[in-house]
């Protein structure tokens, strides 16, 4: 070694070199993740909704179809067996009365540009009256419904659901056919998941096939 | 819930008694029962050669219960149950042929009859709290429900019976056969909005069944299928008489005073040209009948022309005492009837 120092040197270390690297990349993986625009995040947000959209017209429909029938079913069997009790817990009364005033209403307004008289009036409201009252008993309901179709007379239900359909939202509609000799006969179900998360439905609203107006809840 | 308790709740919640029947004076009552209605429970058509049929059967269980008489109204609908009805369904035969054979030989029905007969037995079953009178009224309302409303033109009718009334291009209905103070009476054992439809079309069907000079609806109206308004039907005379008497009472009953069948009719029973209410007028010709309506026809002429008119005080109608025969005598206990629903005074 000579007398004098000389300058410190930087030595290239190959072993150094890729410590660094390990330590910048362990590094920058602790950081949190840089922030995403808006933008991307609806973009994504829209990705994610079509993909769930997909998934339910491939195969989600056709679970809630079934799903759908199944509760169907159930409530129209507690009708077929006269389950008063059962079905009174079934039902979303104040719900189903609404609608039901609502169609009859239009129902009551048939005579359209003809002004009725007062009295008219009044003896078409106490009709609605009539009805509505009798169908906010659980075995007018059923009544009707028995009336109405007449498969739930003779025991069957699943022949004679002719359509399950989805409009949209958590409503399930249901069709079920009448007797084609009888008049009048076929009556539609509008039915809500019931809350809570828990997977059975409730009856909404009754769809009558003359009616313009009606089961919107 | 059983069926029994169901059936009582029917009759507590939606069939209250009627208070107006204080009101009513048994002595035409009485005296109906005993011209027309023979221990048996068979109702006579006097008028008719001694026929019986489900209108005065209906009828008379109608009034047997709103004047209390629960024995003859056990006793009227034990002979209606037993010969007139159908085996197939819970509709009756029309007609029972005169004599003591009981004869039926045609089964179709009346829709008018089988109204009064289910309004009788819905009413009778509150007021008696039996369940078994409100069930059979409830079998019978479903089944005019079921198998006498049909869909014409947009339109639901309420065929007279189940035969002989469809056409290829157009249907004959009988707006007397709308009994409008029974539907809500129906409506609440059998909640079909199917009665709703068919009474708001048939009010509308008043308003545009209006012939002659007087405006009067005919006793029998063709409803064309597809083009065309109604019409006085073809078969029959186009007049307001026998048949179409009925739809003022029936209006007026149901508190549909003014509309303006009930007027017009007013209108043409109160003109002062003829002395007394004619008994029908040809809706083509003008022609009128050359003698006077009998009783019960004068009887609801009055309670058209009162309520028409707004009269609140006490009513003179002709009584039983009056009438000539069975369909005057009931028409006008019917009348009675009415006016004490109406709130008006019978003197």
């Amino acid at each position: 070694m000579s007398g004098t120092q000389p300058a410190p040197q930087y030595v290239y270390d190959p072993g150094e070199a890729w410590d660094e690297l390990y330590d910048t990349r362990d590094g920058q993986a602790a950081l949190p993740p840089p922030p995403r625009s808006p933008r991307q995040r609806r973009r994504r947000r829209r990705i994610l909704a079509g993909l769930l959209g997909c998934l339910l017209l491939a195969g989600g429909a056709g679970g809630l179809a079934v799903l759908g029938v199944r509760q169907v079913t159930g409530i129209l069997g507690l009708i077929a067996a006269g389950d008063v009790a059962g079905l009174q817990a079934r039902v979303d009364w104040p719900l189903l009365q609404r609608g039901l005033r609502d169609g009859l209403a239009d129902a009551a307004h048939t005579p359209g540009g003809v002004g009725l008289t007062q009295g008219a009036d009044l003896y078409l409201s106490s009709l609605v009256d009539a009805v509505v009252a009798g169908q906010a008993r659980p075995e007018g309901l059923a009544w009707v419904l028995r009336q109405r179709s007449m498969a739930l007379v003779s025991g069957g239900v699943l022949p004679e659901i002719a359509a399950v359909a989805l409009p949209g939202g958590p409503v399930l509609r249901v069709d079920l056919l009448g007797d084609p000799a009888g008049f009048p006969s076929g009556v539609g179900l509008c039915l809500h998941l019931m809350d809570g998360g828990v997977l059975r439905v409730r009856l909404v609203g009754l769809l009558w096939p003359e009616f313009a107006r009606q089961c919107r809840n | 819930m059983g069926r029994r308790a169901a059936l009582s709740g029917l009759a507590s919640c939606v069939l209250p008694l009627r208070p107006a029947e204080a009101a009513l004076d048994a002595r035409g009552w009485l005296a109906f029962r005993a011209r027309f209605v023979q221990p048996n429970g068979r109702v006579i058509d006097t008028g008719n050669g001694g026929q019986s049929h489900t209108e005065g059967q209906g009828w008379t269980m109608l009034l047997a219960q709103r004047f209390g008489d629960r024995e003859t109204f056990r006793q009227v609908y034990g002979w209606t149950a037993r010969v007139l009805r159908r085996p197939q369904d819970a509709l009756h035969a029309w007609r029972c042929r005169p004599g003591p054979a009981e004869v039926v030989d045609d089964l179709n029905n009346a829709t008018d009859g089988d109204v009064a007969i289910a309004w009788a037995l819905l009413e009778a079953g509150a007021r008696w709290n039996d369940p078994a009178l409100l069930a059979a009224g409830t079998k019978v309302a479903a089944d005019v429900l079921r198998l006498l409303m049909r869909r014409v033109d947009g339109r639901r009718l309420l065929i007279p019976s189940l035969r002989g009334f469809e056409h290829s291009d157009y249907v004959v209905v009988n707006l007397s056969y709308y009994l409008f103070p029974a539907f809500p009476v129906l409506a609440a054992a059998c909640p079909d909005p199917a009665w709703v439809e068919v009474a708001a079309d048939g009010l509308a069907l008043l308003r545009v069944a209006r012939f002659g000079r007087w405006g009067l609806p005919p006793d029998w109206l063709a409803v064309p299928t597809r083009v065309g308004a109604p019409h006085p039907a073809p078969g029959w005379p186009a007049r307001f008489s026998f048949d179409a008497v009925r739809v003022p009472l029936y209006m007026s009953w149901a508190g549909m005073r003014l509309e303006p069948c009930v007027v017009d009719a007013a209108r043409w029973w109160s003109d002062p040209r003829w002395g007394a209410p004619p008994a029908w007028v040809d809706l083509n010709s003008g022609e009128m009948s050359s003698y006077p309506a009998p009783a019960g026809i004068a009887a609801i002429a009055r309670l058209a022309i009162a309520g028409a008119s707004g009269v609140r005080g006490p009513v003179a109608l002709p009584g039983v005492a009056q009438a000539t025969d069975y369909y005057s005598a009931a028409l006008a206990l019917l009348a009675q009837v009415a006016a004490a629903d109406m709130g008006l005074a019978v003197r």
